[in-house]
Parts: structure tokens; C-alpha cells; sequence
């Protein structure tokens, strides 16, 4: 049942037993774990059924660090959160998200990364990682490379050496969060939908340990309460720290941030286009099939290159991938018309105006030709095409173009065989790296507040050396790589370790709630239970450690059942 | 009969999903047919963003039209500029005088478009294979998601709404009528057939 908090009564009670605090791909994987199991579930989402603007604003924040993206628009409110915000194109009119869970090494303690390591082991999230790709509804799809490379089509590149390997990506389309979830969440009968339900403040009992109700407000000024047995927060790695910053009521530095970590250690994947790869080979783009997106065994897959778990190791980097693009280099048949693009305001000598007519001071908008009717022009189509005819003659370069281009049309096959053998083929590097835990990378409470009262969001990304020296020496291993392989060379454009301003980030917020046994360490513990309470969880990558290179959906999603297994342990 | 859209910059939020889509469903790059333009964000303690998505708007006094050489790009009996792609010289004059930048001639696509769609010109002609095969099998165009089009459909913040501006009793003739609608650069004298509604 899905109910309007905008039509509650000023003060209400919503008892239940669980409240789960954002409706995002946790908040609902949450959610729906619980369908069916008797006990009596709250869903709050700040936003309505879809985003909208109002509430959009509310995450607005400033930015003091390494530039990063608006807060507004880097994640989304309204049913499915940021699920509507995952935009890579599948095809069929489908848009969605990679999913890779993170690899053996994110979740060790590696002593050349401070503040790495998990407080398990991969294999311990293996089994919630096959129910991820089941809720993801890729099936059992595993990552290994000898299940999705086709030796004939699409072989991994040759390389001499293994230093250089191959990751497997897989993709899930957001509908299946946004529309079958949030219909089978709707019917179900134990679990009530709150929309335009946005979370203000925790509040404790005595013994500051134990959340008692959430405090909620709509836009519109009304508030209520939520009483709960247990409460899960997600809400994203910047407004679950947020929301902990503001429950200052028992613990004045906020709740669970009695060491100072709430909203220490946020972690992005650094993503940056720099450095091309010019392989001379024949036939190179056939050899790269594997790395672009497409189907193999009726998935949706692509590879990127990573590097060797013990190279990583040797040579103290931190994870990391690159994807390869083919450059887009103009074709030799585009030639003649680019340059007529260029050049035809400058050679026509339409209606006697001038070249700096055309270019410059001609207003836009109004169509460099004699005013006439429009209605006449449509109706007289004869008279259009004899107009355009006499124009077409009287410009030299329409003439030459429209010859090359039927010339060339009918041509092309056969030049494009005689030019494949010679070219130098290029492709732009994409990479998308692990970014080390440093605990200046913050997310602190401004003192602005938002349209609901609360304290507004603050931003300070700092990266560390190491997350660009690891890029740069990635470039140079497979620089190596591929030289020795003849393929070709790498040009490695970064050059030393400070950030350059136009390496950005994923939209993958991580880290703010870090998980650690130790509560002088961590925010959460491995439950993901806040340290300082008894009954409030947090689902979602604010607890990620580390966060590898691999999109976090996979990871949130595994951590999100193993966290409902462990809730509902406790309730029965 | 006209078709035209809507669209309400209240409720947009700027994610992109609709040119994301323009680009998949007519196979050409990202941000070409469509754009989403990020016009800033108001003053403490809104902070409201306000984002305007572009695309042809299909004007009926069409600059563009007035200007082909060889009368590529013609208008239909709906209101909907669309382009012959044969008859196209890839000029490019119609973009410049597009007041709107909403045209474009792509060279290579990573899409593998239709062949006779690179170095022409191109752009937004409202999904018309949607519209048209979608009208063949009874269903309207605005009102029934497969015969709209994909940036209408693909619009989580339901901020798109498609349909006949010459019927009163449609979706878009009601907004208009009943909201603040502009258009951009009505000075001009364009008469676009997408309308924005404001605050």
C-alpha cells in the first residue's frame, strides 16, 4: 500500500516493527526481502512516486573539495532513488547499470592503502552476492572470462604476459526497481509506502542507545512521527550522514559520531578520460569486440582491462580499470562536407550577402533569405525546388559535395577496404579506479538549512596521491603490456599525482558510515548496526570501507540481503 | 492537427533520461536530437535547479525550412519537420538558421545509424515512426505510451506530455490553457509546437 505522508494528521503515530528510511535499490531490496514475513513494515521516501523538483533541491549542498557534481543532481528522490538516475543505454529502449561485485582483494587489509580491509572475506558475501544477481535478474552469471569470450568474435586481447587481465561487467535494467519492485512492494499487504516522507531527526530514549521514533516532516509543513522496533537508513552514503549529523538531540556531534567518523571517508570512483591508446594492428577493432557493451550467451555484457591481483600487490596500487573507446576520427568521406560546413557561408553568395553577414552579425533566427510567405512556400513545393535548384547551382561547393557524396556512396565499400589495412587506430582510455579511504574526504552539516529546517550538506572530496599515481602507473603496465604484445602503445597524458580538475566521479557515493569492529574505527559494525545503538542499521555504500573499482550496485544490493536476514534473525 | 509538447520546467529535474533515450531509440550520439541545459539554481533557501530540455520544435514558421536548398526538409500534414534524407546536401545551412540549435549533421557514429543518416542533417521529428505506426494500429499518440514518444515516455519526473494542440480537449491544449505556457523566442515569430511551463 503506497499512502500520501501529505495527507497524514499533523502528529501522527506510524507504529510498525521495521522502518526502512529511503526507498532507493536498497531501501527497496530491503523492502522487499520483507514482503511476506509477517512483520509490519514502514517505507519512507522523500520524494512521490517519480523525482520532482521541490524535494530535488533539498539535497542541494556546497561543494569544497576536488570540483565534484552538484549535490542536487547526483542523486535522485521520488520511488527508486538513484535507480532513476542510472542512464547507460541497453537497447530496447532500456536504460540501467553495470553490476560487478567487488574482487577478492577490495575486502583484504592491504597494509600499502590505510584503512583498507572489510571485516570479512568475499567468500563470506559470495552467497548474498548470487542473491544480488537474482534480485538484479542476471541469473547466475558469473564473471569469469573463458564463460563470455568467444575465441572467434570476441578473444580477450593477446597479451604476452598476465599482468594485464580482463573484468566482465554484466548489466540490469532500472525498470526492474522502479516498476516490477515497486509494484510487488505495493500489493504486498505487511509493507506501507510513505511518500514525500522525508526523515528529520532520530530520537533516542534515556539511555541514548536505543532509537525510539523518527521524527518526519512533509514540504508542506506537516509532521509525524514513525515508531519502529528497528530502524534501516538508506539513504545514501552523503544524506544517511546527514541524517545521523542532525540527530544531535542525545549526542550533541550527532548520533553513532562520538569518535568523529559520521561522514569522514567519503569515497567516489575516480573517473577520468586522459591518455589514448594508437595500435597500428590490423584488424584491432574486431580484436576489441570483448571491450565494448554487447550480447554474448543472451547477456548484456563488456570487458574492461585490469590489472593482476599480484602485480597489485608488487607494485602497491590500488584497483583499477580502463575501457577502451574508439575515437571518433572523421572519415575521409566526411572530408569535403565538414569543410563545406565551414566554408558555405563564406563561398555562397546567396541573396548578395556577405561572409560577415552569415558569420557574425546576421541575428538568429532569421533566415538569411528574402522574406516571403511560409504557407506559399508550403504549398508551392515546385517552386521551392526550383528556387533551391538555382541556389544549388549558384554555390560552387553544394555542386562538389552533393557529386562526392553519391560518388562516394556508391564507392564506399570498396575505398574503405583499400584504407583498412594502413590506418593507425585510436581509442580514448576511460579510467574508473579505486579511490583510497582518506578520512579529510568529508561530508559535513553547513550552516544553511534547507525548506524543511534542516542543516544543509557540505562536500569536501580530497583525493589522496596514491589515487592518481595508481592511475598513471596502470597506463605504464599496460603500456608494457601492449607494446610487447604488438598491438600497439599507450599515450599517458597525466604526469604527476596532484588531481586534475577534470577527473569527476561515478555518482557512486561511498563510505561516510564506514564498517569496522572496532567502533573507534567504524560507524557500523559487521551487521551494519550503528555502534553506539541497538537498533539502527544502515543499508546502502556509506558502509563500504573500500570500494574497489566495481560499480557498487552489486555490492549494496548483497550487503542489503545479508543485512535483512540478520533484521529479521533479530525480530523473530 | 498539429502535434506538439509540453513540457514543465516545474517538475524537470535535469537527469537526461530523455535525451539518454533520444539517443537509443534513433541511434544517434547523446545530446545531439535532444539537451537538457542546466540554467542554474535559485537563491537560499530554495536552491530550486531549473533545467530546460531542447529539441526541434517543430516550428510553423520554420526557419529551417525556409532556408533548404533542395527542399530536404518539408513539413508535414501534422506540423511534424521532418527531413528527406536523399534529398539532403548536408549544407548545414538549415543550422544556422535554426534559432533554437536544434539541428545537426553527425560523421560517424558510434551507433551505427542508418547509412543515410550520417553527414546530413538530422534531428527531432517527435519519434515519428512511433507516431505513425502507433496511429496504424489505433492507438493515440500522448495518451498510449507506444505511439508517443520515447523522451514523453522515458520521463520519470512526468514532466513531458505529447498530443494534438489543436484539439482543445487534449492533454497539452489544457496545460497550455491553464498554466503560464511560453515558448522560446517567440519574438522571432516561429510559432514553436513545444511549449514550457513555468512558475
Amino acid at each position: 500500500m503506497t499512502v500520501d505522508a501529505r495527507s497524514l494528521p499533523e502528529n501522527a503515530t506510524i507504529e510498525t516493527d521495521v522502518c526502512i528510511i529511503g526507498a532507493g535499490v536498497a531501501g527497496l531490496t530491503l523492502a522487499r526481502e520483507f514482503i511476506g514475513s509477517g512483520f509490519r513494515v514502514c517505507l519512507l521516501e522523500c520524494g512521490g512516486p517519480g523525482p520532482d523538483r521541490a524535494t530535488q533541491s533539498l539535497f542541494w549542498g556546497e561543494n569544497k573539495g576536488h570540483p565534484y557534481f552538484p549535490l542536487d543532481v547526483s542523486h535522485s528522490c521520488g520511488f527508486g532513488g538513484t535507480t532513476n538516475h542510472w542512464t547507460i543505454r541497453l537497447g530496447d529502449n532500456r536504460l540501467g547499470v553495470r553490476l560487478r561485485p567487488l574482487d577478492r582483494i577490495d575486502f583484504e587489509e592491504r597494509e600499502w592503502i590505510p584503512y583498507s580491509g572489510w571485516p570479512f572475506q568475499k567468500s563470506h558475501l559470495d552467497p548474498y552476492y548470487d542473491r544480488a544477481q537474482s534480485i538484479c535478474q542476471v541469473g547466475s552469471s558469473t564473471y569469469d572470462l573463458q564463460d563470455w569470450e568467444d575465441p572467434r568474435t570476441t578473444p580477450r586481447l593477446p597479451f604476452v604476459s598476465s599482468r594485464v587481465q580482463t573484468a566482465i561487467f554484466h548489466f540490469t535494467s532500472r525498470d526492474i526497481f522502479i516498476k516490477d519492485y515497486r509494484e510487488a512492494i505495493n500489493k504486498a499487504d505487511n509493507i506501507t509506502t510513505y511518500l514525500y516522507a522525508n526523515a528529520l531527526e532520530l530520537e533516542t530514549d534515556e539511555s541514548a542507545q536505543t532509537v525510539t521514533r523518527l521524527r518526519a516532516g512533509c514540504l508542506q509543513g506537516k509532521k509525524f512521527w514513525v515508531s519502529a522496533k528497528q530502524f534501516v537508513l538508506a539513504l545514501g552514503a552523503i544524506e544517511t550522514a546527514r541524517l545521523l549529523l542532525l540527530s544531535d538531540k542525545s549526542h550533541r556531534c550527532g548520533l553513532g559520531n562520538e569518535n568523529d567518523l559520521v561522514g569522514r571517508f567519503f569515497m567516489e570512483h575516480p573517473h577520468i578520460w586522459t591518455g589514448r591508446f594508437f595500435s597500428p594492428a590490423t584488424g584491432i577493432i574486431d580484436a576489441t569486440a570483448l571491450y565494448r557493451m554487447h550480447t554474448a550467451n543472451t547477456r548484456l555484457i563488456m570487458g574492461k582491462l585490469t590489472l593482476n591481483e599480484e602485480v597489485l600487490r608488487r607494485e602497491k596500487l590500488l584497483n583499477y580499470c580502463v575501457s577502451l573507446h574508439e575515437e571518433p576520427v572523421p572519415k575521409r568521406r566526411n572530408a569535403v562536407p565538414s569543410w563545406g560546413l565551414v566554408s558555405w557561408p563564406l563561398l555562397s553568395p546567396h541573396n548578395g550577402r556577405s561572409a560577415a553577414k552569415h558569420m557574425g552579425s546576421a541575428p538568429r533566427g532569421i533566415p538569411p533569405v528574402k522574406e516571403r510567405g511560409s504557407a506559399a512556400l508550403t504549398r508551392d513545393r515546385l517552386y521551392n525546388r526550383g528556387n533551391g535548384l538555382g541556389r544549388v547551382i549558384s554555390g560552387f561547393d553544394d555542386a562538389a559535395i552533393s557529386a562526392y557524396r553519391k560518388t562516394r556512396s556508391r564507392l564506399g565499400s570498396v575505398v574503405n577496404r583499400f584504407r583498412s589495412s594502413k590506418k593507425i587506430t585510436v581509442f580514448q582510455l576511460n579510467h574508473m579506479t579505486e579511490q583510497s579511504p582518506n578520512p579529510d574526504s568529508r561530508v559535513t552539516l553547513d550552516d544553511e538549512r534547507d525548506m524543511l529546517g534542516r542543516r544543509r550538506i557540505c562536500l569536501n572530496w580530497q583525493l589522496n596521491p596514491l589515487d592518481i599515481r595508481s592511475i598513471i602507473r596502470a597506463q605504464e603496465i599496460i603500456d608494457e603490456e601492449l607494446r610487447n604484445a604488438g598491438l600497439g602503445w599507450l599515450r599517458i597524458d597525466l604526469k604527476d599525482e596532484t588531481p586534475p580538475p577534470h577527473l569527476e566521479g561515478g555518482w557512486h557515493h561511498m563510505g561516510t558510515t564506514r564498517m569496522h569492529r572496532d567502533p573507534k574505527k567504524g560507524v557500523v559494525n559487521e551487521h551494519c548496526r550503528v555502534h553506539s545503538t541497538t537498533n539502527v542499521f544502515i543499508a546502502g555504500p556509506s558502509v563500504f570501507p573500500t570500494g574497489g573499482y566495481a560499480n557498487p550496485v552489486l555490492t549494496i544490493i548483497a550487503l542489503t540481503a545479508r543485512l535483512a536476514d540478520h533484521v529479521k534473525g533479530l525480530m523473530e | 492537427m498539429r502535434w506538439g509538447m509540453v513540457i514543465d520546467l516545474r517538475k524537470c529535474i535535469g537527469c537526461g533520461a530523455c535525451a539518454l533515450v533520444c539517443g537509443q531509440v534513433n541511434k544517434m550520439p547523446t545530446n545531439l536530437w535532444r539537451r537538457v541545459f542546466d540554467c542554474g539554481i535559485s537563491e537560499a533557501p530554495e536552491r530550486k535547479r531549473t533545467c530546460l530540455p531542447m529539441s526541434c520544435m517543430h516550428c510553423s514558421k520554420a526557419p529551417c525550412l525556409e532556408v533548404c536548398p533542395t527542399a530536404a526538409t518539408f513539413r508535414r500534414h501534422d506540423g511534424i519537420i521532418d527531413i528527406k534524407y536523399k534529398l539532403c546536401i548536408g549544407c548545414g545551412y538549415c543550422m544556422v538558421a535554426c534559432p533554437y540549435m536544434a539541428r545537426s549533421i553527425v560523421f560517424q557514429n558510434e551507433y551505427d545509424p542508418e547509412p543515410d543518416r550520417i553527414g546530413v542533417c538530422s534531428k527531432c521529428n517527435f519519434c515519428l515512426p512511433r507516431i505513425d505506426s502507433g496511429l496504424v494500429k489505433g492507438l493515440k499518440p500522448g495518451q498510449d505510451s507506444e505511439a508517443s514518444p520515447m523522451c514523453v515516455v522515458s520521463c520519470a519526473a512526468d514532466a513531458l506530455c505529447f498530443g494534438n494542440l489543436d484539439d482543445p480537449d487534449s492533454t497539452v491544449a489544457q496545460l497550455i490553457r491553464e498554466n503560464k505556457a511560453v515558448s522560446l523566442q517567440e519574438e522571432l515569430g516561429t510559432d514553436p509546437a513545444v511549449y514550457y511551463l513555468v512558475d
